[in-house]
């Protein structure tokens, strides 16, 4: 038996050998292509719009079966935060994040020749776009506090919070409220007399709207003079995380930000901002400065596995 | 190979040990002894524990040299070789063979025991270990109880069949002299019978030197014998002698039971 | 007075009872929950589906109601991957330890040898983070160089998963070859073989059995590992297709998963985790056979009546073999490989440790903030401070909980059941089987029971239950161990003195039982401290504020680790959390040694 299992091994070892050779033929190295989880709003957003013409990265096929068709080599990581160090730190990498989590430590590659920008994004002209959304479970009664954050989250004043993370706030009513639906005002905000009850907000989802709603708890904790940390509990892990959080929600004090849209009936829902999820590639990475749609698929479903392929 | 060839011819079959001492740290356990070991004849070693006759015994096989803390001076020579001086250990304890107190066969089948030793010496042809398994075990006779379960492990076997088979299995190499270190004391009476009387049969030609607690063992087949007391080899002689009329007055309350 | 003392020894016995019965209780829940919650989804996707789809596709809109699923729930290129890593794992861990194990045996100076073991038993309580730390800060850019991609696939993983297993070979195929009779290794010098020889040719074969079970628990603990492996496989749903890349595991799929699953995507994931539980079982099956017919294997080799008397048709071919070996002279081949496996198994924890204390002992020192620091909210400035405070919060009440319910269970079960009842033993083996459920199993347990019954969101309660639970094997095990050491003649010697039950449970039974029972609490201790993967979907996975009760969610240092290492702003950070990860553990488990130590010697009048 022991024989058995050392001349396994054995074939494992040689073939993972053989195998490991071959890959390391070529001179100039393979795309590190870098995605987010499949639960993420960004990755949902990003796939459902890049497409070579006939396929989505993610789409149904005929017997309405869920297709991803993102390359299996892919390095998938969970944050918005990982990805861009994957992709700061890797010269052959090509990953994608939240405009408003842009830095300075990557590359921005414009899609279709277009450049992402608030201009390009409310007119459509920038393709890989999708709300920020805000929700609460429809079934349950929301506490006094989390009612009231509710209320500040839909007024006027996180305009300034939106355009401190780099995104851009909605206006137009009709494009607050998904397709068909009551389109949803810009209201403005009362303070109450004193902070409502309810103990602590407790807020999930998208890691995408990190800046947003940080600088929009700050903001509201210090209208009544306490610490954020006091009345909320934060904790981002992606939008399908938030979306099952305010599911789950029986207390009435969930918060869920998801960053692609969401159309539910158990969830009551807005659109707060506008977002683009823009391309990254490393700084050095100054060859590749607009890629199209049909790239991007080529090199996201993999393709394509070197920079130098692209165009051919 | 070349280990099994060279040397065979020059270990001889007796043993000349002259001023021998040896140290556990600071504590000498043997002092001073001397003796003259004849070939081919069983040659017992008596006296109360821990009197050193187990400690000289692996002084011939130098298994001495994996206690810590062991020292040894003085010549030991086995016919003209000088063990002690640039001799291979290896190769002087495949021609000075051992069997221990408690039986100790590996955890191997009957064969694999046997054919350890010239394995270990570089013989790997199938048909000669066959022969060599088959000699040793008639040596031992052994050969007509195990011949048909030779694939059991020798764990199986019964204590004296253990023990019969450590000696096959020291025989497997040829040795030129086995030592026995109380080679009966864990057997019954009946093992103990078997074993003595295949002593008998392989001191024609082998030599044998062996620990004993039991006199009348040595009485009934040892040539010579040996009397160990606090390190010092008291009287060494003929059996007949040293039972008939020791030399030494320790020598006789020992063997007339008044102390030990 | 006779009716008092009667009253309070049913009582007494009730209250044992009680809390075994609790101690079982959740014992099935888990087993039912495992299948209750798994069925509906085995029913809907199909067993063979699921287990030999090999597409990886969730729909998190999927209901077990839904016609027509759109996702795709296949496992098996995940099975093949766990398969994949635990193989790469033995051809690292296990070849290094078991030459390991031989070098410190055989071939190690004895100075060396007693810091040398106890080095290579402190490694195995190092938290799986840590491990997948060094795998992305030092392992992964190192490969790079030579893979295709940035590193991580099937090479990393069995590097990383190797070093986890090797304490666990080494420990154990020390001890077994330890307990080979030294007559046996006098044997064989006094047949003339040398040192390397008598040691590869008669002393390892004599501990085969044991070698082997200590693999097999060795394939155990990478079977169930979890982080370690998410953090430097790359995690896509496929099939590992050469060593450098992305595939995934069981155990990764769901923690991957999980927070997030649909229902049905839930009973797949729950259904992944039986389906490791299987594997476990397996594992676990094998190891108790092997350890069973070591004891047998050494009465005798071959029970099998009338073989021939000669060898098999092998024996020849493996006769040639053994003289090739020989003329090439493999023996010193073989103590070469020994005396580098060992310096190897040394050098590889020089680094792990030492590289992590170099880059996180400076940043501990220049950024105290780091460490003592208030939380600002929405700062980049962080401070591990409340995830140590979660952290010992999550210790407290876990062990707050299991410790008394471990502990009276296994008093039930030693001392008022009898021996051979069968409830008894379906008891004992449930519990067995649960302490060899993967961590990851638990965690998707406490998500959809605590976490669901606290309102819906992770919190510190949650977690701690979670974790407590995963806990009480362990307690009670030990503790039955160290009851069962204490000699029933003590027992008898109270009872002849007219003492209760009760009376002699806690003044003879417990009392002589404490060295083992003190340091299975304190190594529980450090088990929560370094779990992370129960934790991170029932207590909460984002560094945050300082917990005000255990209403909150926080992180514990174990999982803030795993945040801030993927996080390549945060390295120095993550770093310095390692550092302060690991002096905790390894002073727990020093401190248990020494109690234990300290208690037996009290004990025996020292």
């Amino acid at each position: 038996m022991k024989k058995i299992i050392t001349s396994l091994l054995a074939i494992v070892l040689t073939l993972s050998c053989m195998l490991s050779l071959s890959a390391c033929g070529s001179t100039e190295k393979n795309i590190t292509v870098v995605v987010r989880e499949q639960g993420s709003g960004t990755r949902e957003a990003f796939d459902k719009v890049v497409t070579d013409g006939e396929h989505f990265l993610e789409e149904k096929d005929a017997d309405g079966k869920k297709v991803y068709n993102t390359t299996n080599t892919a390095v998938q990581q969970t944050k918005t935060g990982t990805v861009l160090s994957a992709v700061a730190s890797d010269k052959n990498a090509i990953g994608y994040i939240s405009l408003g989590s842009l830095n300075d430590s990557v590359n921005v590659v414009s899609v279709d020749g277009v450049m992402p920008s608030e201009a390009t994004v409310l007119d459509g002209t920038y393709k890989i776009q999708r709300p920020f959304v805000v929700m609460t479970n429809a079934n349950v009664t929301l506490n006094p506090i989390t009612a009231d954050f509710m209320n500040y989250l839909r007024s006027a004043d996180t305009k300034a919070h939106a355009e401190a993370a780099g995104c851009i706030f909605l206006e137009d009513s009709a494009k607050r409220a998904n397709e068909g639906c009551t389109p949803i005002e810009v209201t403005a905000y009362t303070k109450q007399a004193s902070l409502p009850a309810g103990g602590k907000i407790i807020v999930r989802g998208s890691t995408s709207m990190e800046k947003f709603i940080n600088a929009a708890a700050k903001a509201y904790a210090e209208l009544y003079g306490v610490g954020a940390e006091e009345i909320f509990d934060i904790q981002l892990e992606g939008s399908s995380v938030g979306r099952k959080a305010v599911e789950d929600d029986t207390n009435g004090n969930v918060i869920g930000l998801s960053s692609a849209s969401v159309n539910q009936s158990d969830i009551t829902s807005f659109n707060v901002c506008l977002d683009a999820v823009v391309v990254i590639v490393h700084k050095d990475n100054t060859a590749i400065s607009n890629l199209t749609l049909k790239n991007l698929y080529d090199i996201f479903s993999g393709r394509i596995t070197k920079f130098s392929e692209i165009g051919e | 190979m070349s280990k099994k060839n060279n040397i065979t011819t020059e270990f001889g079959q007796n043993i000349s040990v002259k001023n021998a001492n040896l140290w556990y740290g600071d504590f000498q356990a043997l002092k001073n002894i001397n003796i003259e070991i004849p070939e081919r004849k069983i040659t017992a070693f008596i006296g109360p524990s821990g009197c050193g006759k187990s400690t000289f015994l692996k002084c011939f096989n130098r298994m001495n040299d994996l206690v810590a803390g062991c020292r040894i001076e003085g010549d030991f020579k086995i016919g003209e070789v000088d063990i002690y001086g640039k001799t291979d250990v290896n190769e002087l304890r495949k021609n000075v063979g051992m069997v221990f107190q408690k039986p100790n066969p590996f955890p191997m089948s009957v064969y694999d025991n046997i054919a350890y030793g010239p394995r270990t010496f570089g013989i790997h042809n199938r048909r000669e270990l066959d022969a060599i398994v088959e000699e040793s075990l008639k040596s031992a006779a052994m050969w007509d109880e195990l011949k048909d379960r030779l694939n059991k492990s020798a764990l199986g076997l019964s204590g004296g069949q253990q023990q019969r088979l450590c000696i096959a299995r020291a025989l497997s190499v040829k040795p030129k002299i086995i030592l026995m270190d109380e080679p009966t004391s864990a057997l019954d009476p009946i093992s103990t019978g078997r074993i003595e009387e295949l002593c008998e049969e392989l001191s024609k030609n082998t030599t044998i030197v062996m620990v004993t607690h039991n006199m009348q063992q040595a009485t009934r087949i040892s040539d010579k014998t040996g009397f160990f007391l606090l390190g010092e080899l008291i009287e060494f002689g003929d059996t007949d002698d040293i039972f008939t009329e020791p030399k030494d007055e320790r020598t006789e309350r020992y063997i007339t039971g008044r102390f030990g | 007075m006779m009716n008092k003392a009667k009253s309070k020894e049913t009582f007494g016995k009730a209250l044992f009872g009680i809390t075994a019965v609790i101690c079982i209780i959740a014992v099935i829940a888990i087993f039912a929950f495992l299948i209750i919650k798994s069925v509906p989804a085995f029913n809907k996707l199909g067993i063979f589906d699921f287990v030999f789809g090999d597409n990886w596709s969730p729909d998190r809109n999927d209901t077990f109601d839904t016609e027509n699923i759109s996702g795709s729930y296949g496992i098996f290129s995940m099975i093949v991957g766990t398969l994949a890593a635990t193989v790469g794992a033995l051809l690292f861990g296990g070849v290094l330890g078991y030459f390991t194990a031989v070098f410190i045996v055989f071939f190690c100076p004895k100075r060396l040898k007693r810091i040398f073991s106890s080095v290579i038993n402190l490694l195995a309580g190092i938290p799986s983070v840590v491990y997948g730390f060094f795998g992305i800060v030092f392992l992964l850019p190192l490969l790079s160089n030579i893979a295709p991609n940035n590193g991580s696939g099937l090479l990393a993983t069995s590097i990383i998963l190797g070093i986890m297993i090797l304490p666990t070979v080494v420990s154990l195929s020390k001890t077994s070859i330890e307990a080979v009779p030294q007559q046996y290794y006098e044997g064989a010098l006094a047949l003339g073989s040398n040192h390397s020889e008598a040691a590869f040719r008669v002393v390892v074969p004599a501990a085969k059995s044991g070698i082997l079970a200590s693999l097999v628990l060795g394939v155990g603990r990478a079977l169930g590992e979890t982080m370690a492996v998410v953090m430097v496989a790359g995690n896509a749903p496929t099939y590992p297709n050469g060593l450098f890349n992305s595939f995934r595991v069981m155990t990764a799929n769901i923690v991957m998963e999980m927070g997030y699953a649909g229902e049905l995507q839930e009973g797949a994931l729950i259904a992944t985790g039986v389906i490791l539980l299987i594997f476990v079982l397996i594992v676990n099956v094998v190891f108790n056979t092997i350890s069973n017919r070591s004891v047998k294997k050494l009465v005798d080799i071959s029970t099998k009546k009338g073989r021939a008397k000669r060898p098999s048709p092998f024996g020849a071919i493996k006769e040639r073999i053994a003289a090739i070996a020989y003329k090439m002279k493999i023996i010193s081949v073989e103590k070469g490989i020994a005396i580098g496996a060992g310096v190897l198994s040394g050098v590889s924890l020089i680094l792990i440790i030492g590289f992590v204390f170099a880059n996180g002992l400076p940043e501990l020192i220049t950024n105290p903030h780091l460490l003592v620091g208030k939380y600002e909210f929405g700062s980049e400035n962080i401070t591990i401070l409340p995830s140590i405070v979660s952290t010992l919060m999550a210790v407290a009440l876990s062990l707050v909980i299991a410790v008394p319910v471990g502990i009276m269970t296994a008093v039930f079960l030693n001392e008022y059941t009898k021996k051979n009842s069968i409830l008894v033993k379906i008891i004992r083996t449930a519990i067995d089987i649960l302490s060899g459920v993967p961590s990851i199993v638990y965690g998707l347990f406490g998500m959809i029971t605590f976490v669901k019954v606290f309102g819906g969101s992770s919190s510190i309660i949650a977690g701690s239950l979670t974790v407590s639970i995963m806990l009480i094997p362990t307690i009670v095990r030990s503790t039955e161990e160290s009851l069962k050491s204490v000699s029933d003649s003590l027992r008898e010697g109270s009872f002849a003195l007219g003492a209760g039950k009760l009376r002699t449970i806690f003044k003879i039974a417990l009392p002589s039982a404490l060295p083992g029972i003190m340091s299975a609490v304190i190594l529980s201790m450090g088990r929560v401290i370094s779990e992370s993967a129960p934790f991170l979907y029932t207590m909460g996975s984002v560094i945050s504020a300082m917990p005000t009760g255990y209403g909150d969610s926080g992180a514990t240092l174990a999982v803030a680790l795993y945040q801030l290492s993927g996080e390549g702003w945060y390295l120095n950070e993550a770093y310095a959390t390692a550092v302060v990860l690991i002096v905790i553990v390894l002073s727990l488990n020093f401190l248990a040694e020494f109690i234990s130590n300290k208690l037996t010697r009290k004990l025996k009048g020292v």
